[in-house]
């Protein structure tokens, strides 16, 4: 959002995307751990994790550098910039100190960090009970008018699509979604909120991301090499 | 609740917006219900391409990031299996280890002498490699390649529908006789011994069941133990079937 950041997305996203070695150096890389002759950026996911889990650490770089940009930016957007740092060295903690919670047969890696990531800021949202938190909370209560595409958008096809696909959903489903996933209101505060009946609330999420699921993930399947 | 109520509910789990009390009902219903595990895949695909923003990954937390490794890489911090059925655990780990014990034994000669292609190969391990042939043919049998992070140690599996299934090649060196193979199943999280592969990790029959997700093998002191203490060798997921 901010010139900072843009600026930095060009550098950076490009190598990501080129796979060049931007490479995140670690201070402890070459001490006395073990170290294979292996090109972390052309490894897939998968490989990645299964190394994680020996421990070799050059593995985890190379998912940070691939995910770490997606999961601190779902965590800002719900928590700002100061705890979606916390939140998104925590994921990665996590999935050092536990690979295996990855199951790859469920799901794309970054999927599933971003999975995680929106567990944890949600859960961070819902302890700010009382605080001033509360008018923040109200502040993403009134409706984004669709997506911010302005904001770090790091594959337009994918951005358009999700945009496209969101429109095409009834206004009420969308609603219903937005306040929950973005908002981080569990379904019955977003049915008080909406002065909505609760079960309504809940048809809605599901009829709306089953939409969504037809509309991306067959298009998904449709362009993925 | 019942079954469709609970479908209701996974969608909201899927963008976190349950209440605690109602995430563990669906928590529990998904252990046990793989068409509602499959719908939470699909919606927490979804979701993960709304809240997909991108943008760079940022060194300076990368660098926090690895403040807060561990140092030297601790033992396997897998869960330890629960105590209550502790008693019945142990049991069948004991018999299934003195039966794979038995089997890799068994498959010792075969291979040892899988290299010499003139020579007979023994009659019992034989078996173990005909009998996974078969079940390889059968209609659902799964094929899984257990691999090192680098791959340059491998293991075939095949897993029968039924979940009879048999280590067949692998590439793991031999180990020091006071050492040997062990393999696992991680079951819910939690590893599980499926039994013991000897030190050369030879031919070998074993069971999964269904909770099942993921197969590794570990090097460990010669008769085993109850949960794992060396790091995974080789490792890989077992899809679920159907």
């Amino acid at each position: 959002m901010t010139k900072g950041r843009g600026r930095q997305a060009t550098g950076l996203a490009g190598a990501i995307r080129s796979r060049d070695a931007v490479r995140m150096a670690s201070p402890r890389s070459g001490s006395g751990r073990r170290r294979e002759a292996v090109d972390w950026p052309e490894a897939d996911d998968v490989m990645l994790v299964v190394a994680i889990g020996r421990w070799e650490e050059a593995a985890l770089a190379e998912a940070y550098r691939r995910h770490g940009g997606g999961v601190y930016a779902l965590a800002r957007r719900l928590l700002g910039d100061e705890r979606a740092e916390e939140i998104t060295q925590d994921v990665f903690v996590r999935l050092w100190e536990l690979p295996q919670r990855f199951d790859p047969g469920r799901g794309s890696l970054r999927a599933f960090l971003l999975a995680q990531t929106h567990g944890r800021a949600v859960d961070r949202l819902r302890q700010d009970t009382a605080r001033a938190n509360r008018q923040a909370r109200e502040s993403r209560l009134q409706l984004r008018p669709g997506y911010d595409l302005e904001a770090e958008v790091w594959d337009l096809t994918i951005a358009e699509r999700v945009k496209v696909a969101m429109s095409e959903l009834d206004a009420k489903e969308r609603t219903a979604i937005e306040l929950a996933y973005f908002g981080g209101l569990t379904y019955r505060e977003v049915a008080s909120a909406l002065e909505e009946p609760e079960g309504t609330v809940k048809s809605r999420i599901r009829a709306g991301l089953r939409r969504l699921q037809s509309a991306l993930l067959a298009w998904n399947e449709e362009e993925a090499p | 609740m019942i079954h469709e109520q609970l479908q209701q509910l996974v969608a909201a789990y899927a963008l976190d917006a349950l209440d605690p009390a109602e995430a563990s009902l669906v928590e529990a219903h998904l252990t046990t219900c793989p068409r509602c595990r499959a719908e939470l895949d699909a919606h927490r695909q979804v979701a993960a391409m709304l809240g997909d923003a991108g943008g760079p990954a940022r060194p300076e937390i990368w660098e926090r990031i690895t403040g807060r490794l561990a140092e030297a890489p601790p033992p396997l911090r897998l869960p330890i299996p629960q105590r209550r059925s502790g008693t019945v655990r142990w049991l069948t780990t004991a018999v299934a280890a003195a039966a794979a014990a038995a089997i890799a034994f068994l498959g010792w000669d075969v291979s040892h002498l899988a290299g010499q292609v003139d020579r007979p190969v023994g009659a019992p391990a034989a078996g173990i490699v005909q009998a996974a042939r078969a079940a390889a043919r059968a209609p659902g049998a799964r094929r899984i390649e257990l691999r090192s992070a680098t791959g340059a140690l491998t293991a075939e599996v095949v897993v029968a529908p039924g979940g009879q299934a048999y280590l067949l090649a692998s590439t793991l060196p031999a180990l020091p006789s006071d050492r040997t193979y062990q393999l696992w199943g991680l079951s819910r999280d939690r590893p599980v011994s499926l039994g013991l592969l000897g030190t050369r990790a030879a031919p070998s029959a074993f069971r999964v069941d269904l909770q099942v997700t993921r197969l590794m093998v570990t090097a460990e002191p010669a008769g085993g133990v109850p949960a794992p203490t060396g790091p995974v060798l080789v490792q890989g997921a077992l899809a679920p079937t159907g």
